[in-house]
């Protein structure tokens, strides 16, 4: 009969046996089901390089707030098409961004980024912060006049990034119209911001002051005409011409009402509104009344509307676009308004300008990568759609081997133990 | 008194050797880590309050040595052959108890106490003294006397082959004519300074291979006394000079401050005036004030005589000082008999104060021009009224035309605005309304010899005309004149036949006013227009004007039109520059620095400091924009940076626009 | 309001600004006989120290008293300068070492910056009419006032544009006369003002 310190020595000896028996097993068995690796948002970037070096027939599977920055995508693709089972889930925003340079000297960038209503873009480049706006409908545009580096667009946590393209290619802007202080100012305005002018005010019968070569409307070299009156009734029928190639046409005050533009303008010309002005009102835009858009054509576009009608109206005529504008004395806002209006009258010029200004369609529209600028795209692309991970097919965690190791040490020294210490008294 | 005189020495010696120690690791400190200006003066007084706290707690606790009673018994101590005969002596007062007693041992036992106490802290100070020796002079010296520019006399552990721009000091002197002295900047990197004034560079070492670049221009530097030295000259540019050793280079951006001219207010004679005749004495008061001082100071006249097209001008200057002071206020008198001056004559008046400033020349302040006006002859018989320039109220004064105009349109618009709106508006055009009737009033009535009381009576009061017959009649009573009918129809006056309209409007105008007041616009054009009609035919009757404007010839343009013999040619127009060419450059650089910003932070900031520079004509809040960033990158402030840098971008290029939805079309707001 | 030329004669407060009363009417009336111009029939007159001076980009100054602006007025003239008006200003004393032309230039320079010469090859001279640099007056040939032909204008240019244009020629002498009176003289002495207004309003 054995004593209870040799029963004692004897299960020590078994279950050391046993767990070294449960090592050799799990090590040349396969295991029934898979093993799965998991991560979040934040910790995925630090686990793709272990994930690497795990046996294939470990899943791997991603739980994304936002999309995980391109490089990390394109390395879990590459885990997957490497044998390993490569999953995601969750609900990351779906966001994507593209900018275009504005036909403006000063380089101005416009950027659109597409985003869940309610939530708030921000938009930052290498120097700062460009702006921030939260979104009501589909997404965001900003037009910034400069920028440093990348943009990056951050919305609700999720990242987003475009380079800046490169700007656009200057051509002439053509303005006529009888001498008047509009003509004058305008033009003033625009080479001010540095745009090439080619001018002709006429005078009296056959006297004109003019600017640059003569008129040949030609998109090659000119992006954009500006009619101050109806004088650009002597352009003709080159100008029909001139916006179906995708020049650009501004009818500021009433010329959409000459015969060569009714066709091409977004509307007709109303009666002037009418204005009382006291000595001491500031001058602003449209203060001093205007022509208003009557009629708007069935592919009009409503830019900018008053109390008292439509001021301002776009069009798209073939390759090109048409801009109607009702101010006719706009020069007074820069000469009469409050501080910095000659600043904003000769910026708001820019920008209509720059709404028509013909753009040879191969610009580049300044996407650095794709996979940068539509992450959620990118990722669904690689990886395919998002596939939560069901509970009934987890396995149970395995034992760490360094316990099973540490348990056989304890059974053995248990067992030399109870030997050495027999006959102690 | 020996005791005493080696008990103060000991207190001096440890008060000494306290400052002298703290000297000393402060001038450690300096040698490990220089410290500032700031720290060094703080220490050196830290050291000398040491020194006289220790000094005075020693001779605090030795005091007892300046009582007899305490040197008797310590005596009496040493020497018990006394038997207490010194104390009792010194007790009692009684010398003579204490006669046969021999003094000299005694005053051996106090030599030799003297020494032993005096002895420790000399040994101590002489050691201190022994280390200060050794110590570099300059180590030292900074903290003996620190004082800005004493940067260069900081030991130096640096090899040959290191920069000599390191440590630098500049010596900013104003143009003497300011008065000011000579101030010193350690480690130069943004000088503000006086136009005209010199900046001396200093280095350590030779000055060989030095050199500063400021636009094409090179200086070498100078040396003396083992110190390099550049001497530049503040213009009215900003600019930016690169100070280079060998491969080794700083930048010093000097930013010229324009000295302003004075600033003179004249005090009296307060406003204009118009005199019937040219005799009495006017006073004049001016305070002047300038940044550095006055030169000199005086009033200036000019005398115009003449009417239509001859006209004779004399000038002259009164009370002419030269104050020399930042402040100051000159008085004099102006005699108009002395001017022999005639009627129509006008006499312009101001104050003018010149600076000292030798350099840009003499910066002239001057004051508002004050008019003093002869009254012609027939100047108070007629009711013509003068074109002259256009009172306060004036200015602001909309004519009956437009009020009709204004109440149109907002009786037109009553029906669709709310009654608060509708009241603002017309209590609004009420208030013009009453502003055009004090200008017709005072037209009939001050210009008429009345007094201006009719405007400001009371609505209600007893002395408000209250018919068109008493207003008439009291127009007419104010004039003086005989109601014998010259050549006016009706048997009317002149007076009456000018003004009767006049005040026909005045009336109506009132009428107008009342109703707008309780926002009934339809109800007030009707005396509008009558108010209208009335001035219309005033101005018909002779030469009224209400805001002095003279008589229009209307032309008939589309009569005349092309009608001209001769032909014109056409022309061309030559191009304006952009007056963005500058903002273009500079948007170019900025960008490119700020990129540059990840890379070679240290470049980055001295190209920041160039652009700074550029800047500071034009676009000065752009240029202090990229200062503060330029600050906090050295501070390392990076948030600071940010926030600076996006600040001026945005000066820089102007404001991005944002919309909160995907645009339709192109960029227009 | 619409947007035709309107001759603005500005108003300060230190001198006689309205000693040509009739210069205006003369010059709307030139500008419609050659020039098809939307001009008004009337011409305006603006004080320099209501911000109302900048809602007409040409005005013209004269007088034959000294010049000082006040505060309101240089601040005025400032901004309508900086704005790209145009200010015209002719000595009506035609006297280089008169009053109005030292007060007058002095306001300028202390105001905007210190007149030059305009070159006689300048644009204006060639803007409508061809002129080989300002036309002499009668008031010159006469010996009126510093008994001088002046050979040049003077001008504050900004970026190549006239913003101040000084005469001593006294063309406000010159030009004062009632439009119907056009009818006697043989040559139209009113030409320059054509141009004067073809360059602001094109330049």
């Amino acid at each position: 009969m054995r004593s209870p310190r040799s029963t004692f020595e004897l299960v020590c000896r078994l279950a050391a046996f046993g767990v070294l028996g449960w090592l050799l097993g799990g090590s040349v068995m396969s295991s029934p089901t898979r093993r799965l690796e998991r991560a979040s948002t934040s910790g995925i970037a630090g686990r793709v390089a272990a994930w690497t070096r795990s046996p294939p027939n470990v899943r791997l599977h991603a739980d994304l707030t936002t999309a995980p920055d391109p490089w990390i995508v394109d390395w879990l693709a590459a885990l997957g098409h490497s044998g390993h089972g490569v999953t995601w889930s969750g609900s990351p925003p779906a966001v994507a961004m593209g900018t275009e340079a504005v036909a403006d000297p000063r380089g101005s960038v416009r950027v659109d980024v597409a985003a869940p209503a309610h939530t708030r873009v921000v938009l930052r480049d290498s120097a700062s912060v460009v702006d921030s706006v939260r979104v009501s409908e589909l997404g965001a545009t900003i037009m910034t006049p400069l920028v440093v580096g990348e943009l990056v667009a951050d919305v609700g946590g999720q990242r987003v990034v475009a380079s800046a393209p490169d700007s656009a290619p200057l051509r002439a802007i053509v303005v006529v119209g009888d001498a008047s202080w509009e003509g004058k100012f305008i033009v003033s305005a625009l080479e001010e911001r540095g745009w090439p002018v080619v001018a002709r005010f006429h005078v009296a019968p056959n006297v004109d002051v003019t600017q640059g070569t003569p008129l040949v409307l030609d998109t090659n070299r000119i992006a954009a005409v500006v009619a101050i009156d109806t004088s650009v009734q002597s352009l003709g029928s080159a100008l029909e011409h001139f916006v179906h190639e995708g020049g650009g046409l501004v009818l500021a005050g009433a010329a959409s009402s000459a015969s060569a533009v009714v066709s091409l303008a977004p509307g007709s010309v109303g009666a002037r509104t009418r204005v009382v002005l006291r000595p001491a009102d500031t001058i602003g835009l449209g203060t001093t009344g205007f022509y208003p858009v009557t009629a708007l054509k069935s592919d009009g576009v409503i830019l900018d509307r008053r109390p008292s009608g439509i001021a301002v109206a776009a069009r798209r005529i073939g390759a090109g676009r048409v801009v109607q504008i009702g101010y006719d004395d706009s020069w007074r806002w820069r000469m009469a308004g409050g501080p910095g209006s000659e600043v904003a009258y000769r910026d708001w010029w820019s920008r209509v300008i720059a709404s028509v200004a013909y753009l040879p369609g191969s610009l580049p529209r300044g996407a650095v990568t794709q996979s940068a600028s539509a992450p959620l795209a990118h990722l669904t692309e690689r990886l395919g759609p998002a596939r939560p991970v069901s509970a009934d097919r987890l396995p149970s965690a395995p034992i760490d081997q360094r316990i099973l190791l540490g348990l056989i040490m304890i059974f053995l020294l248990m067992e030399w133990s109870s030997r050495r210490l027999r006959g102690l008294k | 008194m020996i005791l005493a005189i080696g008990l103060a020495l000991r207190a001096a010696g440890w008060g000494l050797l306290a400052v002298m120690t703290l000297i000393i690791g402060s001038a450690l400190a300096d040698l490990a880590a220089p410290l500032p200006v700031a720290t060094r003066m703080t220490l050196l007084a830290i050291a000398i309050a040491a020194g006289l706290v220790t000094a005075a707690t020693l001779a605090w606790r030795d005091r007892y040595v300046l009582s007899l009673e305490r040197v008797a018994l310590w005596i009496e101590e040493r020497f018990p052959s006394l038997e207490f005969a010194l104390a009792t002596a010194v007790e009692t007062g009684a010398p003579a108890i204490a006669s046969n007693v021999a003094p000299e041992s005694w005053r051996a036992t106090a030599v030799r106490r003297a020494i032993r106490v005096v002895r420790p802290p000399f040994a101590a100070v002489l050691v201190a003294g022994v280390i200060i020796f050794v110590l570099p002079s300059g180590a030292v010296a900074r903290m003996r006397t620190p004082h800005r520019g004493d940067a260069l006399d900081r030991p130096s552990r640096s090899s040959s082959a290191a920069s000599r721009l390191t440590p630098l000091v500049a010596d900013i002197t104003p143009p003497a004519y300011t008065g000011q002295r000579t101030t010193t900047v350690d480690e130069p990197s943004d000088v503000r300074a006086l136009v005209g004034s010199t900046i001396a560079v200093r280095g350590r070492g030779a000055g060989s291979g030095i050199v500063a670049r400021r636009g094409t221009d090179s200086i070498l530097a100078a040396t003396e006394n083992g110190r390099w030295s550049i001497t530049l000259r503040v213009d009215a540019r900003p600019t930016a000079v690169r100070i280079v050793d060998r491969g080794f280079q700083r930048i010093i951006a000097i930013e010229p401050v324009t000295d302003l001219p004075p600033i003179v207010s004249l005090l009296t004679p307060a406003r204009d005036s118009v005199l019937r005749t040219p005799m009495g004495r006017i006073a004049l008061s001016a305070d002047a004030s300038d940044d550095f001082g006055i030169a000199s100071a005086a009033f200036e006249y000019i005398v115009s005589s003449g009417e239509g097209e001859n006209f004779k001008f004399r000038s002259g200057t009164l009370g002419a000082t030269q104050p020399n002071a930042r402040r100051t206020t000159i008085n004099a008198s102006l005699s108009l008999e002395s001017l022999g001056l005639n009627p129509g004559d006008i006499v312009h008046i101001r104050a003018v104060a010149r600076d000292g400033n030798n350099v840009s020349g003499p910066g002239i302040g001057s004051s508002e021009t004050r008019t003093i006006r002869i009254a012609r002859h027939d100047e108070y018989d007629s009711v013509a009224v003068e074109a002259a320039g256009p009172s306060d109220e004036e200015k602001s004064v909309i004519s009956e035309r437009m009020l009709i105009m204004l109440a149109e349109a907002l009786e037109k618009a009553r029906p669709r605005i709310a009654r608060d709106s509708l009241v603002s508006e017309a209590r609004s055009i009420a208030a013009d309304q009453k502003r055009l009737r004090r200008t017709v009033g005072e037209v009939v009535f001050t210009r008429l010899g009345g007094e201006s009381g009719e405007e400001h009576s009371d609505e209600d009061s007893p002395a408000r005309a209250k018919t068109m017959q008493d207003m008439l009649a009291r127009a007419d009573s104010a004039t003086n004149r005989s109601t014998d009918p010259i050549d006016f129809g009706g048997g009317e006056s002149p007076v009456v036949a000018i003004n009767k309209p006049l005040l026909e409007a005045y009336n109506a105008m009132w009428d107008a006013s009342t109703e707008l007041e309780i926002a009934e616009p339809g109800r007030a054009l009707p005396h509008m227009r009558r108010a209208l009609a009335a001035i219309q035919r005033a101005r018909a009757a002779e030469r009224v004007y209400l805001r002095g404007r003279p008589p229009e010839v209307v032309v008939d343009v589309n009569k005349v039109r092309l009608q001209g013999k001769d032909k014109g040619t056409s022309s061309v127009r030559r191009p304006n520059s952009a007056a963005d060419s500058a903002t273009l450059r500079r948007i170019e650089r900025f960008t490119n620095i700020v990129e540059l910003v990840g890379r070679d932070a240290p470049a980055a900031i001295d190209s920041l400091l160039i652009l700074r520079i550029d800047a500071l004509g034009d676009a000065p809040s752009f240029a202090a924009a990229i200062g503060e960033a330029t600050n906090a990158m050295r501070r390392g402030q990076s948030a600071a940076a940010t926030e600076a840098l996006a600040r001026a971008r945005r000066l820089l290029a102007g404001e991005p626009i944002a919309r909160d939805s995907l645009a339709r079309w192109g960029v227009v707001p | 309001m619409t947007s035709e030329f309107v001759f603005a004669t500005a108003q300060y407060e230190s001198g006689d600004w309205d000693s040509a009363p009739l210069l205006p009417a003369n010059i709307i009336d030139t500008i419609a006989r050659y020039t098809e111009i939307t001009v008004a029939p009337t011409g305006v007159v603006v004080p320099l120290s209501d911000d109302r001076m900048l809602r007409y980009p040409l005005l013209y100054l004269t007088g034959h008293l000294p010049v000082r602006f006040n505060e309101a007025e240089r601040r005025n003239v400032k901004r309508f300068v900086d704005r790209g008006g145009l200010l015209f200003i002719d000595d009506h004393n035609h006297d280089i070492d008169g009053t109005f032309h030292k007060t007058a230039t002095e306001e300028i320079a202390r105001t905007i910056a210190p007149l030059a010469e305009l070159p006689n090859d300048h644009p204006l001279y060639s803007a409508f009419f061809k002129f080989d640099g300002p036309p002499t007056t009668s008031h010159e040939l006469n010996g009126w006032g510093d008994n001088l032909v002046h050979k040049h204008l003077l001008a504050v240019q900004r970026a190549g544009k006239i913003a101040v244009l000084f005469s001593n020629k006294d063309y406000s002498s010159e030009w004062n006369y009632h439009p119907e009176s056009k009818r006697f003289l043989t040559v139209d002495n009113t030409r320059f003002a054509v141009n004067l207004v073809v360059y602001a309003l094109t330049a």
